[in-house]
């Protein structure tokens, strides 16, 4: 899977398989922590622009810091490997989880921004979205949603439920 | 369960349409429970702890429910971090943001019809966009329980694996599902008191009211229209207009355009505000999500459109690149 994840940050994957992938990080946390390693190398290299944020600053330093193996981008490119680890790493630390939630880029898979938006890691936000300003708007109208959703005799419970539920991590 | 005539009605007609729509026996049981469940949410007062699993998190919740003389009134409130809190009945919604120091106060516009569910009215469809058949029988929060899993027929919705209380219907875990059969979020209830035995007291919330700065007040639907007529030009097979009303936005202050339309299981609200200084306001853009919910915004003709519903980010990038003004 981290050589697919790979595969899928550089273009190499079919919309298919990219369609798959976003899917399964999704719904691993593990897999969207690779994820957001990745990415953030892969912007470092194409010298995007990186925010700094020193609260997750530390969480990726620590990240980093216990798994140095697992940053390897791909089998087979360890020219690459240590070109990143001993150039390129300490720029990436630089860099805030938030940050990747704001970074345009393109992929060539299908797959769209938004869809990768999605799946990268923000913890500043309860929202993941691109636009952190916008949490307090995107409250108002989930509720104003809830008083509507017929949620299969959840009565707006879900919806009532996301407002209420806190992310502690924050 | 006490179940009134009309409920009785409704089932029954339900059941015959569902079986004339060539299901199995399985499925109009089914969609018997789906009745169940839909009517227990309105008659039956409880006292519970639930889990709230989504985006790897895990939240925990404690709900008050009180049905009295057929109205509902509820506190849901978090256990964990900051003691978030939404309080409601028939008329209004108080969500208090105590880690913010702001709250929102909604008038529910939702008319008696809507409220509380659509799920009734449109449960005899529901096989057009989703099959559903009776799983296995459970136990949760102690209580003995029957799973009902609707799965959706194409991937614009989610799939639902639901387990009711055996002896009142009511829901007591919920597990959303993509098309792919993975799990999105789960509700699931830990412990629940069902005996009625339910303090009123349990309804005040922990933040005193004015310790917050309170948004969204006087709804006076009539003012300031939107200058266009505005609709929905593709929706996915099954999606309805439901609902259609007009509110000041708790947040802009400007008159919002709110549409609903829903498969009768899955919702997705339109809100389509005009821009008073275009150049000069932020515009909500793109993709958002948490959870199982994704809201997708745009802007059309300085109108500002956001699309929210707990559906794929496929179904509202659909809805919402489709707005258009009449």
């Amino acid at each position: 899977m981290n050589e697919k994840i790979s595969a899928f940050l550089d273009g190499e994957v079919d919309p298919e398989e990219a369609t798959q992938i976003v899917r399964r990080l999704k719904g691993d946390i593990e897999r969207r922590n690779t994820w957001s390693r990745y990415h953030l190398i892969g912007a470092a290299i194409r010298a995007e622009p990186l925010s700094w944020n020193p609260d997750q600053h530390q969480h990726i330093l620590q990240k980093i810091e216990q798994e140095p193996t697992q940053i390897a981008p791909a089998p087979g490119s360890a020219q690459v490997i240590k070109r990143i680890s001993t150039r390129v790493l300490p720029l990436a630390l630089a860099a805030s989880l938030g940050a990747l939630a704001v970074f345009g880029f393109q992929l060539n898979s299908g797959v769209t921004q938004n869809d990768a938006l999605q799946v990268a890691e923000d913890r500043a936000t309860h929202w993941q979205t691109n636009q952190p300003e916008m949490e307090t708007a995107l409250n108002a109208f989930l509720v104003e949603h809830g008083e509507f959703t017929p949620a299969s005799g959840m009565n707006g419970l879900m919806s009532y439920a996301k407002f209420v539920s806190y992310d502690a991590s924050q | 369960m006490r179940v009134s005539r009309p409920g009785r009605l409704i089932g029954s007609v339900l059941l015959a349409a569902v079986c004339a729509a060539n299901a199995s026996a399985y499925a109009g049981n089914a969609a018997d429970w789906l009745m169940k469940m839909n009517e227990a949410s309105t008659a039956i007062s409880y006292d519970g702890m639930f889990v709230y699993m989504h985006d790897g998190q895990i939240e925990a919740m404690r709900v008050i429910h009180i049905v009295d003389d057929g109205l509902v009134r509820e506190r849901l409130y978090s256990l964990n971090g900051a003691t978030r809190e939404v309080i409601r009945d028939d008329r209004q919604v108080w969500c208090y943001l105590p880690d913010q120091k702001i709250g929102f106060r909604e008038l529910r516009q939702a008319s008696d019809a809507n409220f509380p569910s659509i799920l009734p009215r449109r449960i005899d469809k529901l096989h057009l966009n989703y099959d559903f058949r009776l799983g296995k029988l459970g136990r949760i929060a102690q209580r003995q329980t029957q799973q009902i899993i609707i799965e959706p027929k194409d991937e614009f919705r989610y799939g639902y694996n639901l387990w009711a209380d055996n002896e009142t219907g009511l829901l007591l875990k919920a597990d959303l599902v993509d098309s792919f059969g993975e799990s999105i979020e789960q509700y699931m209830f830990t412990q629940i008191n069902l005996d009625g035995d339910v303090s009123v007291d349990d309804l005040t919330p922990s933040t005193p009211k004015q310790e917050l700065k309170w948004f969204g007040l006087d709804p006076d639907v009539n003012q300031e229209p939107t200058s266009l007529n505005w609709e929905v030009t593709e929706i996915p097979d099954g999606f309805m207009l439901s609902g259609r009303v007009r509110r000041l936005s708790p947040v802009s202050r400007q008159t919002v355009e709110h549409l609903v339309y829903s498969d009768g299981l899955a919702a997705v609200s339109v809100f389509i505000e005009k821009k008073t200084k275009p150049s000069e306001q932020a515009s909500m853009l793109g993709m958002s999500s948490m959870g199982a919910v994704h809201a997708f915004g745009t802007v059309i003709e300085d109108h500002q459109i956001t699309v929210v519903g707990e559906v794929p980010s496929k179904t509202v990038d659909m809805i919402g690149m489709s707005v258009t003004p009449r």
